[in-house]
């Protein structure tokens, strides 16, 4: 996976490409660190670029989300692929946080 | 007409004497006559015997008729019943094809299909949750061995501060020595010194291992967790929830083909249950067939009995002769009408028998409104 991260006023915005797995899991805590270390309120994750998700990386977004709860930012899952839209769907993330195309 | 004024009657024989008779236009002999009429008699005798025989006959196959005719209502009856059953049973059929249950309720297959699909969402969602789960612990494992390799750290750090401690220790003991007999005790102490910085560095030795030992025991950890969090649900279980999809769609499908076709079939069993009552309402023909034969035997009794009772007379042709009566063919015409129950066939009669005469207002059966019970 790589990471791509830009700040505009209160939302932290990271451009997620590749194939979100396991391995990535170190990544994704940094920049989970991150969002909640420049104060941002909205966390978007854009991932049109995201190829492919397994179990692992559908628990870091639910590790995101009871982070934002905690912490004080929203989390928002934009522009997925239709199949990685299917897989977010199928374990019902769209009850979870906002999903957007 | 006879001319009874030449007769002579005998005394001892019981007999009308010959003598002439006038009828019509001639005369014939009088012994002649009553021969004719002895013989007409014996033939009312033997006619009446007929009557009677053909009469038992006509009760038979009224008999033969209804009996069988009971029999095929009764089988019919059967037929109309079982079709009835049938038609229920494929009702039952139909409403259950399409439903399935579990302990508490019927639940129809269309809602199977949904709820299969939501449980398979919902299995999804826990994976999920598991493994995000295992990613929380595998950061709190990250977090550990980090402190870990701090604690690795200060050991060094204290191993660093041993050997300094060792090597001023030996100073101090060589500076002893130079003191000669002055430095004895300072030479003791730097021995002591030297004793604790050993026991110091066996220590830290064994603490390093056991931190050795502690990170390996968490690596280990760390690739379980990998592995219970890590599921590849992007292809496969995507292509199952999809075949799951598809297989309810056909036997939803299925399901109603197999519904329609019962109700369909439950259609045509209706029919068949109609068809036959028909059929059942038909074969009440033999009750109006039972009245006619009845009128008929009950005619033909009437007749036979007339016949009976004139030729009872045949031994005594005086007294017969002199019964005649001019109003007994009236009366005995009133007495075959009077016996027919069906007002048709009495109608009938009283044209052929009186015809011009106005019809009896005897009530009789109204066989025009359809079945006549009695």
């Amino acid at each position: 996976m790589r990471i791509k991260t830009s700040t505009t006023g209160n939302t932290f915005e990271a451009r997620l490409s590749d194939r979100l797995t396991f391995a990535d899991h170190q990544a994704f805590r940094e920049m989970i660190q991150q969002v909640t270390t420049t104060g941002a309120k909205e966390f978007v994750l854009e991932l049109s670029e995201l190829v492919s998700i397994d179990s692992a990386g559908l628990g870091m977004f639910v590790i995101a989300m009871e982070s934002g709860s905690k912490n004080g930012w929203s989390l928002t899952l934009k522009a997925p692929r239709p199949s990685v839209k299917q897989l977010l769907l199928l374990a019902k993330f769209d009850k979870l946080v906002t999903l957007v195309d | 007409m006879i001319d009874r004024s030449t007769s002579q009657k005998s005394a001892s024989a019981n007999f009308i004497q010959p003598g002439p008779i006038a009828i019509s236009d001639g005369t014939v002999n009088y012994a002649q006559a009553v021969d004719v009429i002895r013989h007409r008699l014996n033939l009312d005798r033997a006619q009446s015997e007929a009557l009677d025989a053909l009469m038992r006959e006509v009760g038979m196959v009224s008999e033969l008729v209804e009996t069988n005719v009971d029999d095929l209502s009764a089988r019919f009856q059967g037929i109309a019943e079982k079709a009835r059953q049938q038609t229920s049973m494929i009702e039952l059929l139909t409403a259950t094809a399409s439903t399935t249950s579990n302990d508490e309720e019927d639940i129809a297959l269309t809602e199977v299909a949904e709820n299969i699909a939501e449980s398979f969402s919902d299995l999804i969602s826990k994976i999920v949750y598991l493994s995000s789960r295992g990613v929380s612990m595998v950061y709190t494992l990250d977090d550990v061995i980090a402190a870990l390799k701090t604690v690795d750290r200060t050991i060094l750090q204290i191993d660093k501060i041993n050997n300094q401690t060792n090597l001023l220790a030996l100073n101090a003991k060589i500076e002893a020595a130079r003191a000669g007999e002055a430095g004895h005790g300072f030479a003791v102490v730097a021995d002591e010194v030297r004793e604790l910085a050993k026991t110091v560095n066996s220590m830290s030795s064994q603490l390093k291992m056991q931190i050795q030992s502690i990170t390996g025991g968490l690596t280990k950890s760390y690739d379980l967790l990998r592995e219970i969090a890590t599921l590849d649900l992007s292809e496969q279980n995507l292509f199952a929830n999809e075949r799951i999809k598809r297989m309810m769609t056909k036997i939803i499908s299925q399901h109603q083909s197999f519904a329609d076709a019962l109700v369909e079939s439950s259609d045509v069993t209706r029919q068949m249950t109609t068809d036959i009552q028909h059929a059942i309402i038909a074969m009440q023909f033999q009750d109006r067939a039972k009245q006619r034969l009845q009128d008929v035997s009950a005619g033909l009794k009437c007749l036979g009995d007339s016949l009976r009772a004139t030729s009872e007379k045949a031994n005594d042709i005086e007294t017969y002769i002199d019964s005649i009566d001019e109003a007994a063919v009236e009366h005995w015409t009133d007495s075959l009408i009077d016996s027919v129950t069906l007002g048709e066939i009495r109608e009938r009669l009283q044209q052929k028998l009186r015809p011009g005469s106005p019809q009896n207002d005897r009530p009789v059966a109204d066989d025009d409104a359809g079945i006549e019970l009695f």
